[in-house]
């Protein structure tokens, strides 16, 4: 796996907690936005040295993002955990709110890559539509 | 020769993508209309299909139908999804214009039950997972 930092990475998050990723491309979600697709799930070792982001909170999820949102997603971390991958959804102790999924395989590494693309199929089966549109960012307190 | 309206000879390399002298427009045009989308990077830094991946994606497709299929660009690759019943096939093109690869899989009752991730693939390859996706019981 790729996930190569490991600093700022804490407890497990509860099993009973749904956990949030906005979507940064249009085509997390499908055409007819009725379904999560498989793309919304890929990680790249290249950028996501520490883990797949998500966000405790919908707006938090996509509040990174410069160019917008298309809307969020959102999936239990039991269902994440109950995989067969050994994934983990962590808390991060650096940013508080934000979420990871560790040990998820590489789309960008050859020899992960089938691995990767079956994780990102059965993880976007059992995530659902959060919200289908973009989410309005409010500022954040200062 | 007799040629359909859009549609054109369709060379099956071996091992790479093939290079025939003619594109399908309509592919090449859905092909364009996709990696022009701003809504499908992630962000600006994101990089761009290369030209001649493009031409190249586009003249391997010329003679598939690509009506149901989802385009979408991703880090300079060009990913190209099927999707019917419980079959997904991905045929991703790039970001180096040799590069060709075919995912299939099929999904049963939340989980893959079936996948192989063929690189190196050819036109052969991923004709027959169409075919299995047009057809799950056929044995390819």
């Amino acid at each position: 796996m790729c996930d190569e930092q490991s600093a700022g990475i804490g407890e497990l998050v509860p099993e009973d907690v749904t956990v949030f990723r906005g979507c940064d491309r249009k085509n997390y979600l499908t055409p007819l936005k009725d379904a999560v697709n498989p793309r919304a799930f890929y990680k790249r070792g290249t950028n996501h040295k520490d883990g797949l982001s998500l966000a405790l909170d919908m707006v938090e999820s996509v509040r990174p993002f410069k160019k917008g949102n298309f809307g969020a997603i959102a999936i239990r971390v039991g269902d994440i955990h109950a995989l067969r991958f050994g994934l983990e959804v962590r808390f991060d102790t650096m940013t508080p709110g934000h979420i990871l999924i560790r040990n998820l395989p590489c789309i960008d590494r050859p020899r992960e890559k089938e691995t990767a693309e079956v994780a990102a199929a059965e993880l976007a089966f059992r995530a659902r539509i959060a919200s289908p549109d973009p989410i309005p960012i409010p500022p954040t307190a200062q | 020769m007799n040629a359909r309206p859009n549609s054109f000879r369709l060379e099956k390399p071996s091992s790479t993508i093939s290079d025939p002298s003619v594109i399908d427009i309509t592919v090449l045009n859905k092909i364009v209309d996709a990696i022009s989308n701003a809504d499908l990077y992630e962000s600006e830094d994101e990089p761009r299909p290369h030209a001649l991946l493009i031409t190249k994606t586009a003249k391997a497709l010329s003679g598939i139908s690509v009506a149901k299929a989802e385009i979408a660009p991703f880090f300079g690759e060009i990913n190209v999804t099927w999707k019917e019943g419980g079959i997904r096939v991905k045929a991703t093109f790039g970001p180096d214009p040799a590069l060709f690869s075919v995912y299939r899989e099929r999904f049963e009752e939340g989980h893959v039950t079936q996948s192989h991730l063929e690189e190196n693939a050819n036109l052969d390859y991923l004709e027959a997972s169409l075919q299995w996706l047009a057809d799950p019981f056929v044995n390819v």
